[in-house]
C-alpha cells in the first residue's frame, strides 16, 4: 500500500461517513416529556413492553423543565426529532400550538376526558392533573397556611419559599395569576413576595425538601412533590390554598403530536396509550397522586375528584396569553 | 524543518480540526445576529460579570492555596509516599463538581451530617444552606486544585539544588521559601492559576445548582426560558472575548512551565515538610477528598444500593465510558497529528481559535452545533446519535490535548526526525517510530486530560443529547435538583470509578514506555 497520509485519512472519512449515514431504526417513537422521569419512565417502559415499539424518551432538565423542552422543540422545527410531546402542564403546550409546532390528532380515548381539559381543535388532550398546593412543616407551624397571600405575610418574612416562576408549573401558576388578576395586581403580588424575602429556589422538589428540612416554614409546590414528602415520613403536610376565594390552580398533563415528527403513526399509538384509563389509574396510584380526569377511573383513597376542589377560574388560553408578560416581570425582578 | 510531504499534508489534519472547531462557532455567530429582546450592555450585565468573576477568582484562589500546599507537602516526603499523596490529592479532579456539590449538601446542609453531629451534642447549630458565590467558588476550587498542584510539582522538580540549599544556609528556610523558591515557582503557579480560572469561567451546571447567576447561567436562561437564542449566544461571545484575554496569558505562561517536561531532574532540591503547608494539605485532603467521597459512599447504605445503581445506570455508564474514550482517542490523535505537521511552536491565534468554543460556554456552542447538524439536507444520524456529542466534545475540549502536545513538542529534540527524513523515511514511519515514542508522556497526559474533561461534561450535552441517549453526568445533573440521594451518589461513584480505570490504564501505558526506554 502506498505510504500516503491522504489515502488513510480518506478511508477513515469514508468509514465515519458510513456510520453517520446508517439508517435509523424504524419501529420506534420519540417522546419529549416534561413529566418527572421517576414517574414517566415506568409508563413508557410499559408501552414499550406492550407494543414492542421502542420508546426514545427525552426528559427535561430540572434546571429548565418544560420551558427548556418546549424551546428545544421550537428550535428543531426544521427537522423535528420528537413525535409526541407529553407535558406536565398546559400553558407551554398552547405556546407550541400557537407556534404551529403541533399536529391535530383526536385520540379515541380523548372522548372520556371532560371538554374543559382538551383542545377543541384536537391539538392537545389533558389527563392526570396536579394541583398547586402549600406544603408546610408541621414542626414549625401549628396552623396550616390558608392562602398564597400568606407567602407575603410579614409574620413569615424569610421563612417561605417558591420555585423560580420561569419554569414548569410555577411559571404556569404565575401566568395564571397575571391572567386572573391582571398585570398590575399580579406584579404587586410578586413584588410583595420579593420584599418579604421569599426564597426563590431552583424547583418544586427543592421547595419540598427545604420545607421538610425545616429551613422554611412553608412553600408553594405541586401535589406530587408534596405527597412524596408525606409518604417519606417527613414532617410536612399540605393544603389546597385559597379554598374560600381565589381557588387552587389545577394543572393537567397534556399530550400532543408534534408536527413533522419522524414516526407519526407510532406517535398516535403512544398518545392513545397515555390517554387510557390504565395510565391515569397508574399515575393516581403512584407517589405522584395525579388526579384522574376520566370520571370512569377509580380514584385511590386520598385522591380528590377534580370537582371536589375549588379551582381557579381562568382558562388555559388566558394563561398562555399572559405567559410572556409574567416571564418578563420575573426575569427583571426575581432572578438575582 | 519539516519535509514538503508533511507540509502538503498539513491541510489534511488542520482542515478537519478547523471545521470541527470553527464551524459551530461561526454558526453560533450567525444565530447571534437574529433579533433579541435582551439588552446586552446594561446594569444586569455588570452584575453577571461580577458574579462570574467572583466565582472564578474565588475558585482560583482556593485552588492555588490548596494546590501549592499539596505540591509542597508531596515534594517534601520520600518517593513512595509522594506517589501515594499525589494520587490522593488528584482524586478531587475525578469527582465532578456537581457530584462534589451533592456530597457537600449532604454533609454540610441544614439536615446534613454536620448538623446531625452538632445535634448529637445537644448544640443548636444550624449550618447555613450551601448556595451562592462562595460555595460555588469553594467547590470549583477544591475540584481544580490538582491542576495547580501538578503545575507546582513541575516547578518544584526544576529547583536548582545547589542554589536553593546555599540560600537556605545563608538566609534560613523561611526566607528562602519566600525569597527564592516561590519566585522560582511563580511561572508554574501562574500557569496553574490561569488554567483554573479558564476552566471555571464558562461553567454552567454548578453555579446553576447553587443559584449564582453568572454569564453562562444567564445565557442558558435566555435559551431555555425565553427562546432567545441570539441573546444567549451574544452573552456567550462576551464571555468568550473576556476569557480569551486570560487564555492569551495562559498560552504564553504555558511555554515557560513546559521546560519541566525536558528537565527530568533526578535530584531536584528537596524541601522538607513544614507545618503550615502540611496543615493546609491535610485540610485539603479532608475537605476535598475525605468529605465528598465519604458523603457519597455513606449514601450507599448496603450492597443492594450498589447493585441497584448498576441496574439503573449501566447503559449510561457504558455510554460515558465509550464516549469518553472515543473522544479522547480522536482528540489526542488529532492533537498529535496537528503538532507533527506544524512548526512545533504554539501559535497564539490558533490557540485562541481553539479556546473560543470552550470559553463561549456549553449552551451557545450547542446551539451552533444544532444549527449546523440538524439540517434537512444532512443525514439524520449526524444529529440524532452520539455523533453529535462527539462533535460537541471535540469542539469544546480539543484545546486541552493540543496545548499539552504542542507544549511538549517545543522541548523535543528533532535531530532524530531530521535524520530519518533525510534517509528517505515516510511520514507514517517517522510519526510512528520517532515522533510518537518521544511524545509518549505527553500523549498519556493529553489522552487522560481529554478523557476526564469529556466524560464529566454536562454543559454541552445538556441541550443536544439525542432522545433516549444519556450519560452519567446528565443523569446526575438531572437528579441533583431533587437533592442528593442514593442514585446520585451511586452514579457519581460509578463515574469516579470509570475515570480511575482509565487513569490506571494510562499509568500502565506510561510505565511500560518508561521500562522500554530504560
Amino acid at each position: 500500500m502506498p505510504d500516503s497520509i491522504y489515502i488513510r485519512f480518506l478511508l477513515l472519512a469514508v468509514v465515519m461517513a458510513g456510520i453517520a449515514c446508517a439508517p435509523a431504526q424504524r419501529d420506534e417513537v420519540v417522546v419529549y416529556t416534561a413529566h418527572d422521569e421517576f414517574y414517566a419512565r415506568p409508563v413508557l417502559d410499559a408501552f414499550e413492553k406492550e407494543t414492542g415499539i421502542r420508546v426514545r424518551a427525552q426528559y427535561d432538565t430540572e434546571s429548565s423543565k418544560t420551558t427548556g423542552l418546549v424551546n428545544r422543540i421550537l428550535s428543531e422545527r426544521n427537522r423535528p426529532r420528537a413525535d409526541v410531546f407529553w407535558n406536565n402542564e398546559v400553558a407551554q403546550t398552547l405556546r407550541l400550538k400557537e407556534a404551529d409546532a403541533l399536529e391535530a390528532y383526536v385520540s379515541p380515548n380523548a372522548a372520556a376526558i371532560p371538554p374543559a381539559f382538551r383542545d377543541g381543535e384536537g391539538y392537545w388532550t389533558g389527563f392526570a392533573a396536579r394541583a398547586r398546593v402549600l406544603i408546610y412543616n408541621t414542626e414549625l407551624m401549628d396552623e396550616p397556611p390558608a392562602s398564597i397571600h400568606d407567602l407575603a405575610d410579614p409574620k413569615w418574612r424569610g421563612q417561605t419559599a417558591i420555585a423560580l416562576p420561569l419554569y414548569g408549573t410555577t411559571a404556569t401558576h404565575a401566568a395564571a395569576l397575571f391572567a386572573h388578576w391582571g398585570d398590575d395586581e399580579a406584579k404587586e403580588y410578586f413584588q410583595s413576595l420579593v420584599e418579604n424575602d421569599v426564597a426563590i429556589l431552583p424547583g418544586n422538589a427543592t421547595v419540598r425538601d427545604r420545607v421538610a428540612d425545616g429551613e422554611y416554614a412553608f412553600g408553594l409546590t405541586d401535589t406530587d412533590d408534596a405527597n412524596g414528602a408525606v409518604l417519606d415520613g417527613r414532617p410536612v403536610a399540605w393544603v389546597f390554598p385559597d379554598a374560600d376565594d381565589l381557588g387552587t390552580l389545577l394543572i393537567p398533563n397534556t399530550v400532543s403530536l408534534v408536527r413533522g415528527g419522524p414516526h407519526p403513526d407510532n406517535g398516535q399509538r403512544l398518545i392513545d396509550y397515555l390517554l387510557s384509563a390504565e395510565v391515569e389509574r397508574r399515575l393516581a396510584e403512584s407517589r405522584s397522586l395525579q388526579i384522574p380526569l376520566n370520571p370512569a377511573v377509580a380514584r385511590p383513597e386520598g385522591v380528590p375528584a377534580p370537582d371536589a376542589i375549588r379551582t381557579m377560574r381562568v382558562s388555559f388560553e388566558e394563561i398562555a396569553a399572559s405567559f410572556d408578560a409574567a416571564a418578563e416581570f420575573v426575569r427583571e425582578n426575581m432572578v438575582r | 524543518m519539516n519535509p514538503r510531504r508533511v507540509e502538503r499534508g498539513r491541510w489534511v489534519v488542520v482542515l478537519p480540526i478547523a471545521i470541527a472547531v470553527g464551524v459551530p462557532v461561526m454558526a453560533a455567530a450567525v444565530l447571534a445576529l437574529g433579533s433579541s429582546s435582551a439588552v446586552l450592555f446594561d446594569a444586569r450585565l455588570a452584575r453577571l460579570l461580577a458574579n462570574s468573576l467572583g466565582v472564578s477568582v474565588m475558585a482560583t484562589a482556593v485552588a492555588s492555596v490548596f494546590g501549592l500546599a499539596a505540591a509542597w507537602t508531596a515534594h517534601g516526603v520520600p518517593r513512595p509516599v509522594r506517589a501515594l499523596l499525589l494520587s490522593v490529592f488528584t482524586l478531587p479532579l475525578l469527582i465532578p463538581a456537581y457530584s462534589m456539590t451533592a456530597a457537600y449538601i449532604d454533609a454540610a446542609g441544614p439536615a446534613g451530617i454536620l448538623s446531625r453531629f452538632f445535634e448529637s451534642f445537644g448544640a443548636d447549630v444550624r449550618v447555613p444552606s450551601l448556595r451562592g458565590l462562595f460555595a460555588s467558588g469553594w467547590i470549583l476550587g477544591l475540584h481544580w486544585a490538582p491542576v495547580v498542584m501538578w503545575s507546582a510539582m513541575a516547578g518544584l522538580r526544576t529547583l536548582p539544588r545547589e542554589s536553593v540549599e546555599a540560600a537556605a544556609l545563608a538566609r534560613g528556610r523561611r526566607a528562602t521559601s519566600f525569597g527564592v523558591v516561590l519566585p522560582l515557582l511563580a511561572p508554574y503557579l501562574r500557569t496553574g492559576a490561569l488554567l483554573v480560572f479558564l476552566l471555571t469561567w464558562p461553567v454552567y451546571a454548578l453555579p446553576a445548582l447553587l443559584q449564582v447567576n453568572t454569564l453562562p447561567v444567564e445565557s442558558h436562561l435566555l435559551f431555555s426560558a425565553f427562546d432567545d437564542i441570539p441573546g444567549g449566544i451574544r452573552l456567550g461571545f462576551v464571555q468568550a472575548v473576556l476569557g480569551c484575554l486570560v487564555a492569551a496569558m495562559l498560552v504564553r505562561s504555558f511555554a515557560g512551565a513546559a521546560l519541566a517536561w525536558a528537565h527530568d531532574s533526578d535530584d531536584p532540591a528537596r524541601w522538607p515538610l513544614s507545618t503550615i503547608p502540611a496543615s493546609i494539605a491535610v485540610t485539603y485532603g479532608l475537605l476535598g477528598v475525605a468529605l465528598p467521597l465519604g458523603a457519597l459512599i455513606a449514601r450507599m447504605e448496603s450492597f443492594a444500593d450498589v447493585t441497584a445503581t448498576w441496574n439503573n445506570a449501566a447503559p449510561e455508564a457504558a455510554a460515558s465510558l465509550l464516549l469518553g474514550t472515543g473522544i479522547a482517542f480522536f482528540m489526542t490523535g488529532f492533537a498529535l497529528a496537528a503538532v507533527f505537521v506544524s512548526k512545533r511552536t504554539a501559535s497564539l491565534p490558533f490557540a485562541l481559535f481553539l479556546f473560543a468554543p470552550f470559553l463561549m460556554g456549553g449552551p451557545p456552542l450547542a446551539m451552533g452545533i444544532e444549527a449546523v447538524l440538524n439540517r434537512p439536507g444532512l443525514p439524520g444520524m449526524m444529529y440524532d446519535s452520539s455523533i453529535v456529542l462527539g462533535v460537541a466534545s471535540f469542539a469544546r475540549y480539543f484545546w486541552a490535548p493540543y496545548l499539552v502536545c504542542i507544549t511538549a513538542a517545543t522541548t523535543l529534540e528533532t535531530a532524530s526526525e531530521s535524520y530519518a527524513w533525510l534517509s528517505g523515511a515516510g511520514a507514517w514511519r517517522v510519526f510512528g517510530s520517532i515522533f510518537l515514542p518521544s511524545m509518549m508522556p505527553a500523549t498519556v497526559v493529553a489522552g487522560v486530560t481529554a478523557f476526564v474533561l469529556a466524560v464529566q461534561d454536562v454543559d454541552t450535552v445538556l441541550l443536544i443529547a439525542p432522545p433516549g441517549y444519556s450519560t452519567l453526568p446528565l443523569r446526575v445533573e438531572g437528579l441533583m435538583h431533587y437533592g442528593p440521594d442514593r442514585l446520585v451518589a451511586g452514579m457519581s461513584l460509578l463515574l469516579i470509578a470509570i475515570q480511575i480505570l482509565i487513569l490506571a490504564f494510562g499509568y500502565l501505558v506510561f510505565k511500560g514506555w518508561s521500562a522500554r526506554r530504560s
